[in-house]
């Protein structure tokens, strides 16, 4: 019986391998760092350079997990506001951005829990602002679908997204619509970036094979 | 045949992982052709000769093009979320310093202080309602003096006459 030759691994394409180690990472990982140190001494300025350095980022994985703007905004709040008074114990062994995403998916479990709802938005969850941001998001431009057309679509989708698993709905929703980078999504779902990678795969070949199933 | 599948297979799951880091570099490309561009030559030949990689491609492609109808919320401004936070940590803060002063205990125990001072109270007005009355010891007074003169006091028996009155009545 021939032995199975051992495959040259395919290469990653010479552009994507810096994907790995993005430029300026560790530069922002070591301003927080500094930043952490000062806000544990009580500079509250120093705390607020830290919100806004990461906002975005929680507000995009609270809004992942709960799909709701005003929800996620609540969320991310309480976020900061647990990570102040919890900042002196927080020992910089883990970076800054891990410990805050890990209290973000910790408070949304935590209010799902409490408010025994689904996390997908409907027609009559969407807010005046909402419609306006799906507006927005889109160009503008006469062939352009009016609001009413995208407000569809997107139910379609988030209706899509329920046949997901709930950590991988959260990982393809950082991925396709916050654009956060492989490892950010390992870093916020705690899996490594392998894993993250495959069940990713495994997403998004569920939701294009529900999407075909319902005719979408 | 047997090696041949397997080697196939090994080969796929190499390029899924290469598919999802040029997808991660390449994270705006809608056309198959800008993913291929960002593809290894080696991963562009095998998704040609490979039917089901080929068609990752495209399904990565349609899923990525289903969820742009979602609107990102990490992109949107939000320049009074940091004010608003470090508001409502001051809020916060100036809480707890209260909850801190002696003063603070008053409101926490309030309904436990009413308790017992109503519960005092009954005690008290109970004993006070229930207790004995002392009667006063009746002292010889000016008053009481005229009804004196007008008794017809006995002299008081000595010793004496009482045996001697005993003695008589036991005859």
């Amino acid at each position: 019986m021939a032995r199975v030759p051992k495959l040259a691994p395919l290469p990653l394409p010479p552009s994507a391998e810096g994907v790995q180690e993005r430029p300026g990472k560790q530069q922002e990982a070591a301003h927080d760092r500094e930043l952490v140190r000062a806000a544990q001494a009580d500079d509250k300025e120093a705390f607020e350079e830290l919100v806004r350095r990461h906002q975005h980022r929680v507000l995009a994985v609270a809004g992942g997990i709960l799909r709701r703007r005003e929800d996620a905004e609540e969320i991310a709040q309480q976020v900061f506001l647990k990570a102040y008074f919890s900042l002196k114990r927080f020992d910089q062994r883990a970076a800054f951005s891990t410990w805050l995403y890990k209290i973000t998916v910790n408070e949304c479990w935590d209010m799902l829990r409490k408010k025994k709802v689904r996390p997908l938005v409907y027609e009559a969850d969407m807010s005046e602002e909402q419609a306006h941001q799906v507006l927005a998001s889109e160009e503008k431009g006469s062939t352009a679908p009016d609001i009413s057309e995208r407000l569809e679509a997107r139910q379609r989708v988030e209706r899509l997204l329920e046949g997901l698993d709930e950590r991988d709905r959260l990982m393809l929703i950082l991925k396709e619509v916050e654009g956060f980078a492989i490892e950010e999504i390992a870093e916020a779902v705690d899996l490594n970036a392998n894993t993250v990678k495959v069940r990713l795969f495994r997403a998004r070949r569920r939701i294009v094979a529900l999407a075909r199933k319902r005719g979408d | 045949m047997w090696n041949l599948l397997k080697r196939n297979r090994e080969e796929c799951s190499q390029f899924q992982e290469a598919l999802e880091a040029a997808a991660d570099f390449a994270s705006v490309a809608l056309t198959p052709g800008e993913l291929f561009a960002a593809l290894s030559l080696p991963c562009q030949k095998h998704a040609e000769s490979c039917a089901e990689c080929h068609a990752a491609i495209e399904e990565l492609l349609s899923a990525r093009a289903l969820l742009r109808a979602l609107p990102p919320l990490s992109k949107t401004p939000a320049p009074w979320f940091a004010p608003r936070v470090m508001a409502a940590i001051a809020a916060k803060e100036a809480e707890l310093r209260r909850l801190g002063s002696p003063w603070a205990a008053v409101p926490r125990f309030a309904s436990r202080l009413a308790l017992a001072s109503a519960a005092m109270l009954l005690v008290v007005s109970t004993w006070v309602y229930e207790r004995p009355v002392a009667v006063p010891a009746k002292q010889p007074s000016a008053d009481a003096a005229p009804e004196s003169l007008f008794d017809s006091s006995q002299p008081a028996l000595s010793q004496d006459d009482v045996l001697v009155s005993l003695a008589e009545r036991a005859q």
